[in-house]
């Protein structure tokens, strides 16, 4: 049997997951350390060592903390293309003055890029980047982000540039705009920069990883697949979200459930998510990362003030937004303190065993009920947000807090599901990950139809999708959209398609 | 009534002006840094009315012309402005004492106001639609005539572009077709042509503007947007506040469950469903759009239309929500805010009611809804 390990790094536990044929074979929660190596060595020896896992995925937030805390970041060199198109905004605009400050980062504008329709704005010039490329050896720099105006529809310009930007300075890391974000140049720019900033503290960690982990190893990303950690080390970028992501998708398989709403019920909130094919529904808007505007997606999360620490008014029976947190086992009355939690009224109902019961005795049946009917209305809502038309989803039940809100919802007619070891979701889904490619297109389409576009980026984000790794016969399309260049007379349409599958041992 | 509008207030015009953009007109997220980019701290705009311009002066309309998806790859163009400037004002037969916006809606009231910056000039308390509309003749300017022969200019970042006959010789009405349809036809060739974004530079003159122009847009825009930000700052309701300062209505609250567009003739046509949440439960929307939202059937009865504003906004945080991102989960409520009168007479119902955008529909108005 296969075996696959799964590796968390949070802020406080490292969880890990030995996985064989989607059965969690051995799992292990020790404390994050400081190196994070010996932690992952440590949860690794526990689960039965790396050696037997054929592969070895970890998630981390190396990454978004270093974005966080402007740290380790490497100073870049942005270069767009598409001059004079574009000057009005130029790189790093509006980014939070802090970061500008913490990197000093440089900015070009070169001829080059295209119009919607594939024709060049300028010529590219090749004396104009090899200027540019001696200047950055001058002074050091070893990064550059290459954006070109329309770049993920006709990625030509910017290979070329990191072509001619390299052979002139072999140092010269370049990340290009069209494998990193998507279309919107501003967003897509800042992407592809931050990206860059992070390429040498993502070599070491990835290299400490590699020295902790005897096996292939790949790394979560942000859409709930994982990337080589040889890829990963040139697109760190496409971490920064993949936290929530794994814990929804563990949740999802761990309850072997596709189509369903995900809560996850802890001491202080109820946070709930959805997934569709598996995969977490994301959210509308764009995602900030350390207060710079990216066109990444996270998933679409939502929640409210419910959990095992929720402090409850026994008058209207309303529950928190308020929660004694950490402090349950100090505070809440079944522990022998003086403030009543959603804890003890899920004791004295009988649904959970903790503490000592007699001290909730006084909490009468009438007391109970009216705290149950505004749990009730409240999850309800929650609910809601998640429906879409004539579906009832199941609802996937996970965290230290489940059974509080368990029977409740089962009185709402829902169908609950309490997987097992869903303490462990998040590593469960890092291990569980397939590999994806992504294809963002723009076609001008009195030439081709639309079923046609259609299927040319669902072809195009198959390969990129073999590209990363996955087994061909495996690879499915899980988003496919377009949307229309209002306003032209020709048809020129925009087409995105996303694709996943399973990773193919043998081409490692 | 004339004040002074500054650099810290560029937000909420946007923000406001995205509301009265009924889905259209544009991501404003980038004109809005372009603004902030240009105007100082120090830089004071006058926002005047119309009637307090000179008589028989003159004021400039610069407006973007295109697809609002090219404009997320080619922000604005400021080459392109100060090319359309240049071309009209040495034509100009008298002074030139004000800046305007064609178009209230989405990004374009970014363009008239740097340019009313740097010349020290004021801008006109209006616009021509009150809204956003897709097309050139949909301006109350097309609608009820403006004085003919006045400068026109369209440019590009190449500079200075041919620009086709204003006037054309077919009279109004004749072929049955709105004033004005022509021009628009001609100018989307160029367009298409030019990279899919170009500038149109128009210059009026007072007399025409006075009678033609939808008066207060720019303050309902800039009331909306600092409702919705003193709503957010202060954790109360963003939607009453949107409500409050438009004297619209909610009509549902609710999340959008499915979206179908459809792309035919160079729009983005489309039909989006949101289900009623909360106190709603139980009812539905189904908004119609093309590139902006046209047309409300609640519970499958048209309860309103065009030209009347329909918006869908972000029920948590006021964030007006714009047909090209829509999509499956967002928590909306649908609102409606009243059209100016000049949108609603028989005439102007023939260029911005729904026969104009293909529907088999009488005029439903907000008062009726």
């Amino acid at each position: 049997m296969k075996l696959v390990a799964g590796i968390d790094v949070g802020g406080t536990n490292t969880d890990a997951v030995l996985v064989g044929d989607t059965q969690i074979v051995g799992w292990a929660k020790v404390p994050t350390t400081a190196d994070v190596y010996s932690g992952i060595v440590a949860a690794l020896k526990k689960i039965g060592g790396a050696a037997s896992a054929s592969r070895v995925h970890i998630g981390t937030t190396a990454f978004t903390n270093a974005l966080v805390e402007r740290r380790e970041l490497a100073p870049t060199a942005a270069i767009r293309a598409g001059k004079p198109v574009s000057e009005s905004l130029p790189p790093m605009t509006d980014w939070p003055d802090d970061l500008r400050a913490a990197v000093s980062n440089q900015s070009y504008f070169v001829s080059g890029g295209r119009e919607y329709d594939g024709r060049p704005i300028g010529t590219l010039n090749r004396q104009e980047l090899a200027e540019i490329a001696r200047r950055l050896s001058a002074t050091e720099t070893t990064q550059a982000a290459v954006t070109s105006v329309f770049g993920t529809s006709y990625p030509d310009d910017e290979v070329r540039i990191a072509e001619w930007l390299v052979a002139e300075n072999p140092r010269l890391q370049v990340s290009l705009s069209h494998r990193i974000g998507r279309f919107g140049i501003l967003e897509r720019e800042n992407a592809t920069l931050l990206n860059a900033m992070l390429r040498p503290l993502a070599a070491r960690t990835l290299a400490a990883y590699q020295a902790a982990v005897p096996a292939n190893l790949f790394v979560s990303q942000n859409d709930g697949t994982v990337a080589r950690a040889s890829r990963a080390v040139e697109a760190p970028i496409f971490t920064v979200a993949s936290g929530p992501t794994n814990s929804l998708r563990g949740a999802a398989i761990l309850a072997s459930s596709q189509e369903a709403c995900v809560l996850d019920v802890g001491g202080t909130t109820t946070d709930a998510g959805v997934v569709h094919l598996g995969y977490p529904q994301p959210a509308g808007l764009d995602l900030a990362v350390g207060g710079v505007r990216t066109n990444f997606r996270m998933p679409d999360l939502c929640s409210v003030g419910i959990g095992g620490g929720s402090l409850v008014d026994l008058e209207t029976g309303e529950v928190g937004p308020r929660s004694v947190g950490f402090r349950l086992t100090e505070e809440a009355m079944v522990f022998g303190g003086a403030t009543l939690t959603l804890t003890d009224v899920a004791v004295a109902a009988g649904r959970i065993r903790l503490g000592d019961r007699s001290r909730v005795a006084h909490l009468g049946a009438e007391t109970i009920a009216r705290v149950d009917q505004r749990l009730r209305v409240r999850l309800e809502r929650l609910l809601e947000n998640f429906e879409r038309a004539g579906r009832n989803l199941p609802i996937i039940l996970v965290g230290g807090g489940a059974p509080l809100i368990e029977a409740l919802l089962r009185d709402l007619g829902r169908k609950v599901l309490c997987p097992e070891r869903a303490d462990v979701a998040n590593a469960y889904g890092a291990a569980m990950a397939q590999v994806g490619g992504e294809a963002d297109l723009t076609f001008s389409s009195t030439a081709i139809s639309r079923p046609e576009a259609l299927a040319r980026a669902e072809r195009e984000a198959h390969r990129r999708a073999a590209d990363a790794g996955a087994a061909p016969d495996t690879v499915t399309t899980v988003e496919l959209e377009d949307a229309a260049f209002s306003y032209l007379a020709s048809d020129a349409i925009r087409v995105r398609a996303r694709a996943v599958g399973d990773i193919e041992d043998q081409a490692q | 009534m004339s004040y002074a509008i500054h650099r810290s207030d560029v937000s909420a015009l946007a923000l406001g002006s995205a509301v009265l953009g009924c889905g259209g007109g544009g991501n404003s997220y980038y004109g809005q840094l372009v603004a902030r980019r240009l105007l100082s701290e120090e830089t004071e705009v006058r926002v005047i009315d119309v009637n307090d311009m000179e008589p028989g002066s003159f004021a400039i309309s610069p407006a973007a012309v295109g697809a609002t998806l090219v404009a997320l790859e080619k922000p604005p163009s400021l080459i392109a402005l100060r090319a359309g400037l240049d071309a009209v004002t040495p034509a100009l037969k008298g002074r030139l004492t004000a800046f305007f916006a064609g178009e209230i809606g989405g990004l374009q009231c970014i363009f008239p106001l740097l340019a009313a910056a740097q010349a020290g000039l004021p801008l006109l308390d209006g616009d021509g639609m009150g809204r956003a509309f897709p097309e050139l003749q949909m301006t109350t300017f097309s609608i009820y005539g403006t004085t003919r022969g006045l400068p026109h200019a369209l440019s590009s970042d190449r500079g200075i572009l041919p620009l086709p006959p204003i006037n054309h010789p077919d009279p109004a009405g004749s072929s049955g077709e709105p004033p004005g349809i022509h021009f628009e036809r001609a100018v989307r060739k160029v367009c298409t042509e030019e990279g899919g974004l170009i500038y149109l530079t128009a210059v009026f003159d007072q007399e025409s503007l006075s009678r033609t122009l939808v008066r207060g847009s720019i303050s309902l825009a800039l009331r909306i947007g600092r409702a919705v930000e003193s709503a957010r700052a202060s954790a109360t309701d963003p939607i009453r506040a949107i409500i409050d300062a438009a004297d619209g209505k909610p009509l549902l609250v609710g999340k959008v469950v499915d979206v179908e567009r459809q792309f035919r003739a160079g729009h983005d046509w489309g039909t989006v469903r949101v289900e009623g949440v909360d106190e709603d439960r139980g009812h539905r929307a189904e908004i119609a759009f093309k590139n902006e939202y046209l047309i409300v059937k609640l519970d499958d009865e048209v309860v309103l239309t065009v030209p009347d504003l329909i918006a869908l906004v972000e029920t948590e945080s006021g964030t007006p929500v714009s047909t090209d991102i829509l999509r499956p989960g967002l928590r909306v409520t649908v609102l409606a805010l009243p059209a100016s009168p000049l949108l609603t007479t028989p005439i102007a119902l023939k260029s911005v009611g729904p026969s104009a955008f293909g529907y088999d529909l009488p005029y439903i108005s907000f008062r009726s809804a």
